[in-house]
C-alpha cells in the first residue's frame, strides 16, 4: 500500500521531528569543532571556523522550516519597538555580516505589532540574503516608518549584484535553494500577520525588500502605562 | 575542582560537555535521567547543573521545580532557538540561564561564569554600589554614572538597570522584570516594558541600535552584560 498524500498536520508533525532529529548532530558538531579549536594549530583554525559556520547555517535552515511551518497558524503578535527588533538582529548576524557598515533610520518611537522571535528571523533572513549576494563590506541600509495603520519595513542594498528579479522570484516561491527557503520563510511569516513582502530595484541601482506589515489592533496609548488597568494580563497570576 | 552535572540524554551532546568542560578544569558528573540527575545532584553537590529540557522519563520543568525545593544550585537549560516559551518557563521555575543550540565552548563557559559568580556572592546584601562594565549604579543616592558621567533616568528606569546590574550577565524574563520593577500585581503588559526599555537603552548605549551592554533576547526577556 502506498501513500499518495499527507495531510498538512502530519506534514507538520514530520518536519518538527526531522528538525528535532537534526538539531541535536548539528550541535554535536559545532560543539565538537570549538573543542577542537582550541587545540590545533593557527592554519587548521580556519577549517573548523568554516564547520562551526556552515553548522549554523543549517541550523539556520532548520529554524526557517520550522517557521515555515508554523507560521500558518501564528496568531500570536505583540507591540514590539523596531529598533529593538532591529538590535537583536543585528547582534545575532554579527558574524554573517563581518563588520560590514549597515545603515539603519528607524523612529525611537516606532513600535510594530508582531511576535518578536517571527520579527527577528523575518528581518535577519532579509539582511543576511542581501549580505550574501552582494560583496564583502558592502554597506546595507535598512529603514521603517509607520505608514496609517501599518509599519513600512525596507532592507535595501545598492549593489547590482543582488538582483531584483532573482530576489522577487525567491520570495514567491515557496521552496528551492537554501536563501530560497529563507525567503520563503519570511514571505510565510508575513503573510500570516495579512502583510506583504517585495522586492523591488531600488532607485539608483540595487534592490529593495518591501515589508507592509498592517497592526492586527489598535496602536495601545503608551503615555501613561498605569492608566491601562483594564487590559487583560498574562503577567498576573 | 569545581563540578559540573550535566544533565542531557543525547550521548554525542554529552560527551561534548564532558571534553569541553573537562578541558576547562571542571570535573563533570553525567546523568541520562531526571531520576539519576535528582540523585547526582544531592550526592555530587555540583557548582553548576547544565540541563536539557528533553528527558526520557520526566520533563524538564517538573526536573527543575523538585530541585529548586532543596537546592540551589546555579541552572543553566539547554534549548533549541524557537523553544523560547520552553526557556522562559524553565527561566520563571528557577533556572537561571540558558543556552542556545548549537553553542560553541566560549558560549558554554561564560554562561558557566556568569552562574558560578552569582552562586559565589550574596547578590541582595552586596554592595549599595553596583559597578557592571561602565556603569557605576549607587543604589543609596539613585545615582548612575558612566565612565564617571552622571546621566539622568527616570525612576523606573533606574529600577530597571539596578536589578539587571544585581543580576549582571543573567537574563531576566519579562515576568521577573515586570513582577520585580511594578510589584507583583502589575497590570502592565510587555510592551510597557520594552517602551522603557528602548528609553534606557537609548540613554545608556553609544549607539541603541548596536547595543553592547544592554541586549534583547527575543521573546525571553534582556540581560546586562558584563563582559
Amino acid at each position: 500500500m502506498t501513500r499518495t498524500s499527507w495531510s498538512a498536520e502530519e506534514l507538520r508533525t514530520l518536519l518538527s521531528t526531522v528538525s528535532h532529529d537534526l538539531r541535536t548532530p548539528l550541535s554535536v558538531i559545532t560543539g565538537r569543532a570549538s573543542v577542537l579549536r582550541a587545540t590545533v594549530r593557527e592554519e587548521h583554525r580556519r577549517d573548523l571556523d568554516t564547520i562551526v559556520h556552515e553548522a549554523q547555517r543549517l541550523s539556520r535552515t532548520l529554524e526557517n522550516l520550522l517557521a515555515i511551518t508554523e507560521a500558518r497558524d501564528a496568531t500570536s503578535r505583540e507591540w514590539v519597538p523596531v529598533e529593538e527588533l532591529v538590535g537583536g538582529v543585528l547582534a545575532r548576524l554579527e558574524s554573517s555580516l563581518e563588520g560590514r557598515p549597515v545603515e539603519v533610520s528607524v523612529p525611537d518611537d516606532l513600535l510594530a505589532h508582531i511576535d518578536p522571535v517571527r520579527g527577528e528571523l523575518l528581518l535577519a533572513n532579509l539582511l543576511d540574503h542581501a549580505a550574501t549576494h552582494t560583496p564583502v563590506g558592502a554597506p546595507l541600509e535598512l529603514s521603517a516608518t509607520r505608514n496609517g495603520r501599518a509599519v513600512a519595513i525596507e532592507v535595501s542594498s545598492k549593489s547590482p549584484e543582488l538582483r531584483a528579479a532573482h530576489a522577487q522570484a525567491q520570495v514567491t516561491q515557496r521552496a528551492g535553494r537554501a536563501d530560497g527557503l529563507a525567503l520563503a520563510a519570511c514571505q510565510t511569516i508575513i503573510t500570516a500577520y495579512g502583510g506583504t513582502l517585495e522586492a523591488s530595484e531600488r532607485v539608483g541601482g540595487g534592490t529593495v525588500f518591501h515589508i507592509h506589515l498592517p497592526d492586527g489592533e489598535a496602536l495601545p496609548d503608551l503615555a501613561d502605562p498605569g492608566a491601562l488597568t483594564e487590559m487583560p494580563s498574562k503577567e498576573v497570576d | 575542582m569545581e563540578t559540573v552535572l550535566v544533565v542531557e540524554d543525547e550521548s554525542g551532546m554529552r560527551r561534548f560537555l564532558h571534553d569541553a568542560l573537562s578541558t576547562a578544569g571542571f570535573t563533570v558528573v553525567e546523568a541520562h535521567t531526571a531520576a539519576l540527575a535528582e540523585q547526582l545532584a544531592n550526592e555530587a553537590r555540583p557548582a553548576a547543573i547544565l540541563m536539557d529540557l528533553g528527558l526520557p522519563d520526566a520533563d524538564g520543568i517538573s526536573l527543575l521545580r523538585r530541585l529548586r525545593a532543596w537546592c540551589a544550585t546555579p541552572v543553566i537549560v539547554l534549548s533549541a532557538r524557537h523553544r523560547e516559551d520552553d526557556k522562559v518557563m524553565a527561566l520563571d521555575a528557577g533556572a537561571d540561564d540558558y543556552l542556545t543550540k548549537p553553542f560553541s565552548t566560549s558560549e558554554l563557559l561564560a554562561r558557566i561564569r556568569v552562574a558560578l559568580r552569582h552562586a559565589h556572592k550574596l547578590t541582595f546584601t552586596s554592595n549599595p554600589v553596583l559597578t557592571v562594565g561602565p556603569f557605576r549604579i549607587d543604589q543609596t543616592r539613585h545615582e548612575v554614572t558612566i565612565d564617571g558621567t552622571l546621566i539622568h533616568l527616570t525612576p523606573i528606569e533606574f529600577k530597571l538597570l539596578a536589578l539587571l546590574a544585581r543580576h549582571a550577565g543573567k537574563v531576566l524574563t519579562h515576568r521577573q522584570l515586570l513582577q520585580e520593577v511594578w510589584g507583583p500585581l502589575n497590570n502592565h503588559q510587555t510592551h510597557h516594558l520594552r517602551v522603557h526599555m528602548a528609553a534606557l537603552r537609548r540613554k545608556i548605549e553609544q549607539d541603541s541600535r548596536w547595543p553592547r551592554w544592554l541586549t534583547t533576547e527575543a521573546g525571553v526577556g534582556y540581560r546586562l552584560r558584563d563582559e
